[in-house]
């Protein structure tokens, strides 16, 4: 690729190929049952030339002209995402095969063996915590062979910031919000909200009775389920039932959601999430792949949060789900419940996995303490939560989530999710580029603050 | 008109059909005329430039559409472009080259005219390019096989869209604006590549030249023009956002300011 002859639209379609086959090739490896021991062919061996040092490089050095500098800076991020996707294939794999390796034991009333990612669904899915425990302790045993494989990760993903002269990873420091900044919010999030966390532990009973790492650590998936809440949503959550309530803004957009299996009401507002995420991402402008999108996906994590938050509201749990007004309100603080306790997850999870704030286990043992009010078993260090590169974005989607949300209320009123208008204003979104620039400039801390007062007029 | 050739599909106007496309401009569009929705686009349409060509006493607006082949399997098509403000050209024609997608094609390169129609209001069977669909305007009658042959070399077809407007008077800051056709209001909106305004007198044609999307749901921010300097600005100003970087909304319009002595 010389310096003096790069046909950027052209490069532009290849890096969609290529980022079209790394997304095929997840989603493949996702759906394999058992074990993953056939070898697996590199997706992006057809891409080399838009996935290695040289081509980053040979683009940086380019003089684009006016018209084509927009393009140049879209397809940077891309060729450093998939340089590392591509250096990092291997342990892609090699976490798979080992989080699906019969390895440990259940003890259920018949004992069997199993894997750490059966171990996890095993959490979820778990009826009651004494179950939930037991999974726990399967998923603890078996934790620590995953550590040295995500350690070795994160050395090749710094390794490759570093050769390419970034100093940081594709999906960090990449938004309008600085590293800096998003560890400053964290840290606000989980200290402004504790003393509303620790009144809400109180009100659980499945809290108060738990003393042990796993039974406070079970209790928390528990609540964090929404397991309360089982009015209105369960028949709707399908494909089908979100595109014809939301049918105009699915007009003409691409969607391939994955939809949860239903849990808890968590499960629901896990599917809008879902849902707003394939709203932004699926749009269609006719604007070049990497200006359309980017590697980190901010803006479709932040409309997948006003989407999520959708049955918070009640008015939309009254107009849209049919339900009175007094299991709407019960329903309503239910959710907004787990959606603290997932606020402050993302925060933690940030937190805990960012390459650049470098977590030792002194800070995993504080973090943990403080989300899960107590400890938890330190078997899980190192691989628990596991890394999956979008814990940046999520952070910085959530900032601006509500600011997003108040914006389309004051646009077209409380029911902004029934209104025509809504749905042309969000296409245009989904059709444009996928960075926004804000009028002003972001304020990390102020933003994590508003989101804990909000969280405390709804809970408090 | 130096710089424009009228094709045979528009004469230029005479006082009395000045007379009729007037009241089609303004008191059609001022009547909430309720048309049938456009036929859906069989592919994603996009705008690579907007170019302003601004001489003493006139102004030519141009268009370049992409209209890629997409879902088309054949079939003459109908194009509704609406007028743009201060109000309906003096002339107008469209040209279709096809070839390179990527770039603009040469000023040497072959073109066929295209038959333009003036419409009060877009047909029920035209698609909607440029313009709400309930403002006066043109049709341009692009056949089946001139389509064929501009999406023959690339996949991509693309339209030069004319018009030559009087010269705007200057407002109080000594300003000329001029509103561009942009949206495809209950359409989809098309992506905008390019703004360019350009001077065709040799010596300061124009001093300086700012643009930005106008309408109800417009970004505030200034968009990136080529060919000038941009006027000065406050410090606090945002700066000038590259068109392709701005999020287009159904109802934009681009309205064009620019400082000529």
């Amino acid at each position: 690729m010389s310096s003096s002859t790069i046909d950027l639209l052209r490069l532009d379609r290849d890096v969609a190929r290529a980022s079209e086959a790394i997304a095929h090739f997840r989603t493949e490896l996702r759906r394999v049952e058992g074990d993953v021991a056939r070898p697996i062919a590199d997706p992006l061996a057809p891409f080399q030339h838009v996935a290695g040092r040289t081509a980053y490089e040979a683009l940086a050095a380019y003089h684009a002209g006016l018209a084509e500098e927009p393009i140049k800076a879209a397809l940077l991020p891309w060729i450093h995402a998939l340089v590392e996707a591509r250096v990092g294939l291997e342990f892609e794999v090699s976490w798979v095969r080992e989080t699906r390796a019969l390895a440990g034991r259940v003890l259920l009333e018949a004992p069997r063996q199993t894997s750490y990612d059966e171990a996890w669904r095993g959490i979820v899915y778990a009826p009651d915590l004494r179950l939930r425990v037991v999974w726990l302790e399967a998923a603890a045993e078996l934790a620590p062979r995953l550590a040295p494989i995500a350690r070795e990760a994160k050395e090749r993903r710094v390794e490759v910031g570093k050769r390419l002269g970034l100093g940081h990873s594709a999906t960090e420091g990449v938004g309008e919000i600085s590293s800096v900044g998003l560890r400053e919010a964290a840290r606000t999030l989980l200290a402004q909200t504790a003393d509303l966390r620790a009144a809400m532990r109180r009100e659980s009973a499945a809290h108060s009775s738990a003393d042990t790492p796993h039974a406070r650590l079970g209790a928390w998936v528990g609540e964090a389920l929404s397991t309360d809440a089982p009015e209105g949503w369960p028949a709707r959550l399908t494909q089908r039932w979100l595109e014809e309530t939301f049918v105009e803004m699915s007009r003409g957009a691409h969607f391939a959601i994955e939809l949860p299996r239903a849990v808890g009401a968590a499960s629901f507002a896990r599917a809008l999430y879902r849902f707003g995420f394939s709203v932004r991402e699926g749009g269609r402008g006719g604007l070049p792949f990497s200006v359309a999108h980017c590697p980190d996906q901010i803006d479709a994590h932040r409309i997948g949060f006003v989407f999520g938050a959708l049955p918070l509201d009640r008015t939309f749990l009254r107009r849209v789900l049919g339900v009175g007004e007094r299991i709407a309100a019960r329903q309503a603080r239910s959710l907004a419940r787990t959606a603290l306790l997932e606020a402050v997850w993302v925060a933690a999870r940030w937190l805990l996995t960012s390459d650049s704030s470098n977590p030792t286990s002194m800070d995993w043992e504080e973090v943990t303490c403080d989300v899960f009010q107590g400890s938890i078993d330190a078997r899980f260090a190192g691989s628990w939560p596991s890394r999956r590169g979008d814990e940046g974005p999520r952070l910085e989607a959530l900032l601006g989530a509500l600011p997003l949300a108040n914006d389309l209320v004051l646009r077209f009123d409380q029911d902004w999710f029934r209104n025509p208008a809504t749905a042309a204003w969000m296409r245009a979104r989904a059709g444009g580029p996928a960075r926004i620039p804000s009028q002003d400039p972001l304020d990390a801390v102020a933003l994590a603050s508003s989101l804990c007062r909000s969280f405390e007029q709804v809970l408090g | 008109m130096s710089a424009f050739h009228a094709s045979k599909g528009v004469r230029r106007p005479t006082v009395a059909s000045a007379l009729v496309v007037f009241p089609l401009a303004f008191g059609v569009a001022g009547s909430r005329v309720r048309l049938p929705p456009p036929p859906a686009w069989f592919a994603l349409v996009t705008l690579p430039r907007v170019r302003l060509e601004v001489d003493r006493d006139h102004v030519v607006v141009m268009h370049d559409v992409n209209v890629p082949r997409g879902q088309w399997r054949g079939g003459d098509l109908e194009l509704f472009v609406a007028f743009g403000a201060p109000g309906p050209p003096r002339a107008m024609d469209a040209r279709l080259f096809g070839g390179d997608a990527n770039g603009d094609p040469p000023a040497d390169a072959a073109s066929e005219a295209i038959v333009l129609e003036k419409t009060p209001r877009r047909p029920s069977t035209a698609y909607l390019l440029l313009g709400p669909p309930n403002m006066a305007g043109a049709v341009l009658h692009l056949g089946q096989a001139a389509f064929r042959r501009a999406v023959a070399p690339s996949g991509v077809a693309r339209i030069r869209v004319r018009a030559l407007y009087d010269l705007p008077s200057k407002d109080a800051r000594e300003r000329r604006e001029i509103v561009v056709r942009l949206g495809t209001l209950g359409g989809e909106a098309l992506a905008l590549e390019r703004i360019e305004v350009v001077s065709l007198e040799s010596v300061q044609g124009i001093l300086a030249a700012d643009a930005r999307l106008c309408g109800p749901d417009a970004d505030p921010y200034p968009l990136a023009v080529s060919g000038v300097p941009e006027p000065s600005r406050a410090t606090q100003a945002p700066a000038p956002l590259a068109p392709i970087l701005s999020v287009r909304h159904s109802s934009d319009d681009l309205c064009v300011r620019f400082w000529s002595p």
